[in-house]
């Protein structure tokens, strides 16, 4: 049991935080919003991790063998879909905007509107 | 009739798919007759649904999955009254937005339809799962469909900017949502929300895991629900949206928000953090005191109908949130009478918006909204307010009731003064107008039956919601008094007669006295004149200060959210350590 992948984790959530605030760069920002979540799956797989455990297939391991969690990599795989979802939508709405101003800083977004 | 429950979700779901595929080949009047007709029969069943729950809560486990000497090895969907009027109400309101689409945006297309059903399956799956992992899948679900709406109209900048802040706060909301599960499961091994309030309970005090999980959790739904600070989005997104959207944010999105607080309290919470029920209910209501009288009062000085609007949503829901954090069953009950009556009126006031351009029905449309936003008795908004006030007092938060009755004269004197204008500049009859009329005349007609018909049934339904230890015995198996049930004992012991003499969650005197008086204040605060009015509603430096926040930056969203959470964290984890 170490802290390590719970302190990353919260490095990530952070730092993408971070990103997201300063960014002058809407695709940029989106990307910082992809690290926001892949703190999530570090957490998920963190929390489901054994040491010594096999991947939880059952099938060709002896009954009684440790393996890691299934359950958080499920967890973790509908997230990766809603996080692909998201990204795939505000990557669009981006273009279009792009199309729009010519420009991607949402600065310059804010401005236009006062 | 175990089959019932997957129904409201399965076939918006199945529908919206149909429809998109068959995008272009069916006539637009086919598409509308289809959803419309779905939509309803989702109204229905839920309405089934909500009868049976009345009798005795309705569990289905997928698959045939149940659990196995008190643990739980699948999922369920896990139906009480409250969670199935959530479907009624989502399914009328979406129902509505359905009929507005014709006359409100793109007439033709397919889109829309499809994706405001995705909507309603979401709407569905979140009231009636007993899942913690699905309350997060369904909501992204609606949060997808919901953005997609929002930037549907590409060729607005402004929709498109309210679309990307929407998108980028809410999924900040929903990774820390996420957090807050996994800590959760980690904590206790399971996602079913019995069997963490069972085991949470097990383990002894809360620790600072367990706060830290619940903070996650509360914030990421308050984000979602868009209450101050968490509003910012709302403002952008509901101001620039075509008009069905409006009303899913007005009538589905925010309830849905104070809704799933409430669930996740009672069922994971209410049993480990009961004793710390003083702090949480103090964090919970000075939120929802704050959104309610900041955006009521922003709401008076907004620069355009739409944007009045979205401020009356912001403080409203934090009306609501102050009914759920009385954590009490009359709290709930509170909630569930206002939250119909209060989706209704803003509804309707939406509709009147949406006919705005000189006809002198908006204008009548729009006062009588305001009027219903204020809190007229016996519909289900005075109703309901006069019970938030009786419960918040009976929990020892009466310091909250001015704040309350406050911001419903300012949110429903915005309105009633836009109404005003409207009388006033009308130039006579606008074609095409019938369908929204209609709508919104119907929305407050409805809104007075609940108010007199909803009360006594909200006060059992509120009751039954709180009761923890009774709905976990009746998801886990093992009877509610017994003790050992596998090997998580079972932790209250106390399961009262519930249909009892459950006082109704509606008017006493004092409080028709109170909703009456806020309605005339709303009134004549809306006929004065505008130098007058500038008093009331600080259009001063303080005014255009916190205007200027509202000028939709991504930026200020997301930095705003940090201080929210970080405020209601350290709140928390002082006072309840």
């Amino acid at each position: 049991m170490t802290f390590l992948p719970y302190a990353v984790a919260a490095w990530l959530f952070v730092i993408g935080l971070y990103g997201i605030v300063t960014s002058r760069d809407l695709v940029h920002q989106i990307i910082c919003l992809s690290v926001v979540q892949s703190s999530t799956y570090v957490l998920l797989l963190a929390i489901g991790f054994r040491t010594g455990g096999a991947a939880p297939i059952f099938i060709d391991i002896p009954v009684g063998r440790a393996a890691v969690d299934p359950v958080v990599q499920a967890l973790c795989l509908t997230d990766v879909v809603v996080g692909a979802t998201v990204s795939a939508l505000l990557l669009a709405i981006a273009v279009q905007i792009h199309k729009r101003t010519g420009s991607l800083d949402p600065e310059r977004l804010r401005e236009s509107f006062g | 009739m175990a089959s019932l429950p997957p129904f409201p979700v399965a076939v918006p779901l199945i529908v919206a798919a149909g429809l998109l595929a068959l995008n272009g080949v069916l006539p637009r009047r086919v598409v509308d007759a289809v959803a419309l007709v779905t939509g309803v029969t989702v109204v229905i069943v839920a309405a089934v649904l909500l009868h049976q729950a009345g009798g005795h809560t309705v569990i289905t486990w997928f698959g045939g999955w149940t659990p196995q000497h008190g643990t739980t090895i699948g999922v369920s969907f896990v139906v009480d009254q409250i969670g199935a009027g959530g479907v009624v109400l989502a399914g009328v309101v979406i129902t509505v937005a359905l009929a507005m689409t014709r006359r409100t945006v793109d007439p033709e297309g397919t889109l829309v339809h499809a994706l405001l059903l995705v909507v309603l399956g979401g709407a569905a799956g979140f009231c009636l799962t007993g899942d913690l992992f699905n309350m997060f899948v369904f909501f992204e679900l609606m949060a997808v469909a919901t953005i997609g709406l929002a930037a549907y109209q590409s060729d607005d900048l402004a929709a498109l900017r309210g679309a990307l802040n929407f998108a980028i706060t809410n999924s900040i909301g929903a990774f820390a949502v996420l957090s807050g599960i996994a800590l959760l499961y980690g904590r206790t091994g399971t996602l079913n929300l019995a069997q963490i309030g069972r085991r949470l309970a097990a383990s002894g005090n809360p620790d600072r895991l367990v706060i830290v999980a619940f903070t996650l959790i509360l914030v990421g739904f308050l984000i979602k629900a868009a209450v101050v600070p968490f509003h910012f989005w709302l403002i952008d997104a509901a101001s620039s949206a075509p008009l069905p959207l409006a009303m899913v944010f007005a009538g589905v999105l925010d309830l849905l928000g104070v809704y799933g607080v409430a669930r996740v309290y009672w069922t994971c919470f209410g049993g480990d953090l009961r004793p710390h029920a003083a702090a949480i209910r103090t964090v919970l209501i000075v939120v929802g005191s704050v959104s309610a009288i900041l955006a009521g009062g922003l709401s008076m000085n907004a620069h355009q109908p739409r944007r009045m609007v979205a401020f009356v949503m912001v403080s409203h829901t934090g009306i609501l949130l102050v009914a759920v954090g009385v954590l009490s069953g009359p709290g709930v009950a509170a909630f569930a009478v206002y939250a119909v009556g209060d989706s209704f009126a803003k509804l309707a006031l939406l509709c009147g918006v949406g006919l705005l351009g000189g006809s002198r029905r908006a204008g009548w449309l729009i006062v009588a909204s305001g009027v219903a936003l204020a809190g007229l008795p016996p519909l289900a908004t005075g109703v309901g307010k006069a019970a938030i006030d009786t419960a918040a007092t009976r929990a020892g938060a009466g310091w909250a009731v001015p704040i309350l009755v406050l911001a419903s004269v300012l949110t429903g004197s915005a309105a009633i003064r836009v109404g005003l204008d409207t009388l006033r500049s009308a130039s006579g009859r606008v074609a095409g107008g019938g369908v929204l009329w209609t709508a919104g005349g119907s929305l407050l007609s409805a809104s007075l039956a609940a108010g007199l018909l909803l009360p006594g049934w909200a006060a059992r339904a509120g009751q039954r919601f709180v009761d923890v230890g009774r709905y976990q015995a009746l998801v886990l198996g093992g009877g509610p008094s017994s003790v050992a049930v596998g090997r998580v004992p079972a932790v209250v012991g106390r399961v009262p007669a519930v249909v009892g003499r459950v006082p109704a969650a509606g008017l006493t005197s004092g409080g028709t006295v109170v909703d009456l008086s806020a309605v005339a204040v709303a009134i004549l605060l809306a006929a004065l004149p505008d130098s007058a009015r500038r008093v009331v509603a600080g259009k001063g430096r303080m005014g255009a200060t916190l205007r200027a926040l509202h000028s939709g930056s991504i930026a200020d969203s997301a930095v705003w959210v940090t201080v929210g959470t970080a405020l209601i964290g350290v709140v928390l984890a002082a006072s309840i350590r």
